[in-house]
Parts: C-alpha cells; sequence; structure tokens
C-alpha cells in the first residue's frame, strides 16, 4: 500500500512537472499616439510601441489587481499589469494619421513558452532494430523477443500523442534524410511504402542475454532483454532523447546442467519494456509542437503532410519560417483535411513557399 | 507512514477538487471579460492623450477580471461588532495570475466619458493557464 502511494505520489509530481515546448502564436496589435504639433516621425514611433506593447500583451501579461472596501467604501483599488514577450518576427500592416493620432496596425509571431500539448499526435517511425543474442539462449526465447517487439510497435500506436509505422526495414536517421527524395523513391517502389515525412524516428538495439541470480555455484539464472532505442529528429538528424529498458524472467535452466524448474520451455513478456518506452515517449514528445512538409505549393494553395489523424482540423494555422530573415515568414491556414494530409492557404500575397520547407503549428 | 501518506494525498486530491469548484468545468466557450476606465480620472496633456490612457486603464481592468475568471480571487475580510454596532468592516480582494493569449474584442466609449473594453481568452488557453501557472496566493 506504502508503496503504491509513493508510486501514486512520484507520478502526479512527475506529471506536473513535464517540461513544455514553446509553440509559436500568430497576433495582431494596433496602437496610437497623439501628434504633437507637426511632429509625426515622434507619433510614428509612440504609435509602433503601442502596437508591439498591444501585441506582446497578447502573448503575455501578468495581473495583480487589490481592492480593499471599507464599511463600504472603496478604499483602495489598484490593478497591475506588466506585459512581456518576445517576437520572433513582426511586419507592418497599416500606418498613417488618423484624427488627431497615428495609428500603427502590426502582425507578429511571438513565442509563447505556454505549452502545446493539444491533442496533436506526431508522427514516429520505427526504424532499424538489431538483436544481439548471447550463445545458448533458446530460439523459443528470440522468437518471443522478436515477436514481443512487434506487438510492442501496436501498443505504442495506441498512445494519443504518436502516431507509430513500422518502418523497420529502413536504416537509422543519420541527418537531412527529408531532402534524399531518391531513398525513399526507391524504398517506395520495394516496399509498397513510403516513411512519414515529418517527425520523429526510433532505432536502436535489443541485447539478450543469461545472468546468474547470485554467485552461488548452482543457482537459478535469469534471461535479461535490454532494449535501448534512440530518440531522433528526422529533418536534423538530432538525437533528442535515449530510451534503455531493460526486463528479465527466470530461465528455466541453470549452470552445470541443473534443471531447476518444471517450466521446460521459458517465455518472455516484452509488454513491460514497451509500456516503459510508451510513458518516456509520451513525456518527450506529447508537448512538441507538430510539425508538417510542404508537399506542393501551387496557385496560393499548399499541400501539407499532416491531416486528421495528426489531429488537424480546419482553421488551425501553421507558420513557415523560410530563411534567416526576420520578415520572411508565412503563415498558413488550413482550408480542407484528410486522413493524412491538409490544404492550406497562405495569409500573405507573399512570400511564396517552395516545396519540402517545414511548417509548424501555431497556437 | 501509511497514514501519513493517506492524509496527504486526500489533503492533494481534495485541494483539487476546490480548485475546480472554484473554477467551474472546462469550459468550451471563449473566456470574455469587461473593463471600464473613466476618461476624467486620467493622466495626459491632451484630450487625446487622456483618451488613450483611457483605453489602457480599460484593458488593464478587463484583463484583471479575466485573471480573476482564471484563477480565482483571494478575499479577506473582517467585521468587529463593539456593543452590537459594527465597529470596523474590511473587505480586501487580491488578484493574481499569468494571462496568455487575450485579445481585444471591442474597444469603445460607452458614453463621453467612460470607455469599454472587452476582451476575450480561448477556452483552450484557459485550460493550459489552470492546470500549469497556479498564482502565487494559492
Amino acid at each position: 500500500m506504502r508503496r503504491f502511494l509513493l508510486c501514486l505520489s512520484a507520478s502526479l509530481l512527475a506529471l506536473s512537472l513535464v517540461g513544455a515546448q514553446a509553440a509559436p502564436r500568430y497576433v495582431k496589435g494596433e496602437g496610437r499616439a497623439p501628434i504633437r504639433g507637426k511632429d509625426m516621425e515622434a507619433a510614428r514611433k509612440a504609435a509602433l510601441a503601442n502596437a508591439l506593447y498591444d501585441a506582446a500583451g497578447q502573448l503575455e501579461t501578468k495581473v495583480r489587481g487589490v481592492n480593499i472596501v471599507d464599511k463600504g467604501v472603496v478604499v483602495r483599488d489598484e490593478s497591475i499589469a506588466v506585459v512581456s514577450g518576445t517576437f520572433q518576427a513582426h511586419r507592418v500592416l497599416f500606418e498613417g494619421p488618423e484624427g488627431g493620432n497615428y495609428v500603427v496596425h502590426i502582425e507578429a509571431i511571438g513565442r509563447d513558452e505556454g505549452d502545446s500539448c493539444d491533442g496533436k499526435r506526431v508522427d514516429l517511425d520505427m526504424r532499424a532494430v538489431t538483436y544481439k543474442v548471447a550463445p545458448a539462449i533458446q530460439g523459443h526465447v528470440q522468437r518471443d523477443v522478436a515477436n514481443g517487439v512487434t506487438r510492442g510497435i501496436a501498443l505504442l500506436n495506441d498512445s494519443p500523442h504518436f502516431r507509430v509505422s513500422d518502418q523497420r526495414h529502413l536504416r537509422p536517421i543519420s541527418g537531412g534524410e527529408r531532402n534524399n527524395r531518391s531513398q525513399y523513391d526507391y524504398m517506395a517502389q520495394i516496399t509498397d511504402s513510403r516513411p512519414a515525412p515529418a517527425g520523429y524516428s526510433l532505432s536502436g538495439e535489443i541485447i539478450v542475454e543469461r545472468a546468474r541470480r547470485d554467485y552461488v555455484v548452482a543457482e537459478f539464472t535469469d534471461i535479461t532483454v535490454t532494449l535501448t532505442l534512440k530518440l531522433k529528429d528526422n529533418f536534423t538528424g538530432a538525437q533528442i532523447g535515449l530510451i534503455r529498458k531493460s526486463s528479465k524472467e527466470a530461465d528455466s535452466r541453470a549452470p552445470f546442467g541443473f534443471t531447476q524448474s518444471f517450466r521446460s520451455q521459458p517465455h518472455f513478456d516484452m509488454t513491460p519494456i514497451f509500456e516503459g518506452v510508451r510513458a518516456e515517449l509520451e513525456e518527450t514528445l506529447a508537448c512538441r509542437p507538430l510539425r508538417a512538409l510542404v508537399q506542393d505549393s501551387s496557385e496560393g494553395r499548399v499541400l501539407l503532410s499532416v491531416g486528421l489523424e495528426h489531429g488537424i482540423n480546419e482553421g488551425d494555422y501553421f507558420l513557415v519560417s523560410l530563411s534567416n530573415s526576420r520578415n520572411d515568414w508565412q503563415v498558413l491556414r488550413i482550408e480542407d483535411a484528410s486522413p493524412n494530409q491538409s490544404v492550406a492557404r497562405p495569409m500573405k500575397a507573399s512570400p511564396t513557399i517552395p516545396v519540402n520547407t517545414i511548417a509548424k503549428l501555431m497556437r | 507512514m501509511k497514514r501519513f501518506l493517506v492524509a496527504a494525498l486526500c489533503v492533494a486530491l481534495g485541494g483539487c477538487a476546490g480548485v475546480d469548484m472554484v473554477n467551474g468545468s472546462a469550459p468550451q466557450a471563449p473566456l470574455r471579460a469587461t473593463g471600464y476606465a473613466p476618461l476624467k480620472a486620467q493622466p495626459g496633456a491632451s484630450p487625446a492623450q487622456k483618451q488613450l490612457m483611457a483605453i489602457r486603464a480599460a484593458k488593464t481592468a478587463a484583463m484583471r477580471e479575466l485573471a480573476e475568471k482564471i484563477y480565482g480571487a483571494d478575499i479577506w475580510a473582517q467585521t468587529s461588532v463593539v456593543r452590537g454596532g459594527v465597529a470596523s468592516d474590511l473587505n480586501r480582494n487580491n488578484v493574481e495570475g499569468l494571462v496568455r493569449g487575450a485579445r481585444v474584442i471591442s474597444l469603445q466609449p460607452i458614453r463621453n466619458d467612460v470607455y469599454e473594453a472587452v476582451l476575450e481568452v480561448d477556452a483552450a488557453d484557459v485550460e493550459a493557464m489552470r492546470s500549469h501557472a497556479r498564482p502565487a496566493f494559492r
């Protein structure tokens, strides 16, 4: 009971401390400033500052208010608002004098420090998994482990945070693979499947070995299976996580040929290992902003590689950053979504979006 | 030890239940708040500047109401009665919180001398703020 309560408390604490990933937020701001005399330039600067303040206020505002009433009379009424925010880029949409004021309208991409655990599913490829089996491990144990991996992939696929595709025939991600289209085309011809272009991948190895349970000469032994998986970003090839899970089960055989058990064929269950993998993946991937690959771009329509199965709906917004320039960005609005793809419309006339660009889901 | 853990868990879960009762169930519609500011009370050399300050004040008041709706308010009140009569009656209302994603819905003068600001936050943002950013006084 105590152990259960400790585990429950630790789980609640862990859930509350799960790291959050920042997702961009598209905001619009309006600023006004009175024109004093004929000093238009000063009014413009003040109006622009006010517009940025207005936009930043939509990202994050700390509010504190105190209200004191003494015998039915308000003796103190104070509100303090502290605005803070960081913009990746901003652009003036309109500016000019209006009445006695100078008015500036801007649009901006803000860095929102809030989490983005919003029910979207990222793509996850299960890539090559190699086996290392110690000598004299029974064949049926090896089969159990191999079958357990296939069942484990199905278990991972039950997660609401990612969508797993079995791509074990492909080698591990090494970086920049989204440009390596020839390999994808070649594999598509052979396997009749194309790897998910966006998201993350898992690859690694399984070690199956026998270990003595203690140092007594004739004692039971265990079969130990250790699964080590590298979690990599498909776009950059960067490793973003290392998952290592191990499990052991009693072997029926003992050193020096003693038979200690009536069970002639020990079986190995991989479920606990993959349950651990799934929990760790959910912690790592759940709050990462969803990314999509631009698969086609023509006539004011952009085809993205994510759809309904990723949790994308009509009206969602994506941000495309085109180069290192601060203002070279485009916002896409989803107009139609099919299970695995969606059609979006650019919100600005320029710049145009080239194929193979990455779009990031906005809040 | 076991009793302590059970008690701690009950307190923790009870605390969560209390917060839910204060905040209500998950809202589906966006959360709206309105703030007002009188033009006369604003600083400024010209009427245009007073007008801008009134807009700023109305937005701050609306933001405060949003924070109150999202996180709740901390109320402290004290009434003392001496010989059957109220000697002192003090009521303090504290609001504190971090508001993300608030956008302006309307901003207009409702009379000649009062500005009104209406702000709105999406339901998903409200849920995220409630679950991740507890105000300091809780």
